[in-house]
């Protein structure tokens, strides 16, 4: 069901969901890159200029 | 062989066929051709509806919720005969608000969790009815046909925060992280 890499499960949750999530995690950015735990517990973020770039990045990121 | 005796639809783009030889050859293939140029897309889609963004009036008289500016829901312009969602009870008119944990605020967003959804999949939808405006939740078994991927880019693209449960479980399962892209992009 959902693409892997061998580091991460990856997701993107497009406007307005992504406003839902920050509502209950103020402190991301968006656009911006959310590293979870399994746990749901936010362990990193990065903030790309774009949306498109957050998708460049993610792909770099799950190479 | 022994071809079926049945109608073919068979896509293509219209300057990269010969639309005779095409149906030359189907017709020796056992089909009755018809050629199609472009995409065509399934008669009746796995949930089975038509649906629309809802018009200021009807966000009004249904009451429809807002997240920064958009509307939440999706109104049923129509539902295909004998389909999934006309199974299910819903009926034109009917808004769908929320596809299991999913809100919906466009036809993106039902394409997206119908993209990662399988076959014959029992779905609860939250719908406001016409006639009504009060909340039901009904079951919609999916239908066979799978949304065609528009953006290949885009696979791992999903509808709201309803599919992060399952990222979370698959990344608890695999030891991983869970990677959230929170895209400032409209839907």
């Amino acid at each position: 069901m959902l693409k892997a890499s061998e580091k991460f499960a990856r997701i993107i949750i497009r406007r307005p969901h992504a406003y839902e999530f920050k509502n209950k995690d103020k402190s991301v950015p968006i656009p911006g890159i959310v590293f979870l735990d399994a746990q749901r517990k936010v362990v990193g973020t990065v903030q790309p200029e774009s949306a498109k770039q957050l998708v460049e990045k993610m792909n770099e990121l799950t190479k | 062989m022994d071809f079926p005796k049945k109608q073919a639809t068979v896509t293509a783009e219209a300057e990269k066929y010969d639309e005779k030889a095409l149906l030359k050859a189907l017709e020796k293939a056992g089909f009755g051709g018809k050629v199609v140029a472009g995409e065509t897309k399934p008669e009746k889609g796995p949930l089975g509806a038509d649906t629309r963004v809802p018009t200021a009036e009807e966000a009004k008289t249904y009451q429809l919720g807002k997240l920064v500016g958009k509307v939440q829901g999706q109104y049923v312009s129509g539902v295909d005969k004998g389909g999934p969602a006309e199974k299910a009870g819903l009926k034109a008119g009917d808004v769908l608000l929320v596809l299991d944990a999913n809100k919906v605020f466009s036809r993106d967003d039902i394409e997206d969790f119908l993209r990662v959804s399988q076959p014959g999949a029992q779905v609860k939808v939250l719908v406001k009815r016409a006639g009504t405006y009060k909340e039901e939740t009904v079951t919609v078994t999916l239908g066979a046909n799978k949304v065609e991927d528009k953006d290949k880019h885009f696979t791992w693209q999903y509808a709201g925060l309803g599919q992060l449960d399952d990222a979370l479980a698959a990344a608890k399962k695999d030891g991983k992280l869970v990677l959230v892209g929170l895209s400032g992009a409209d839907t």
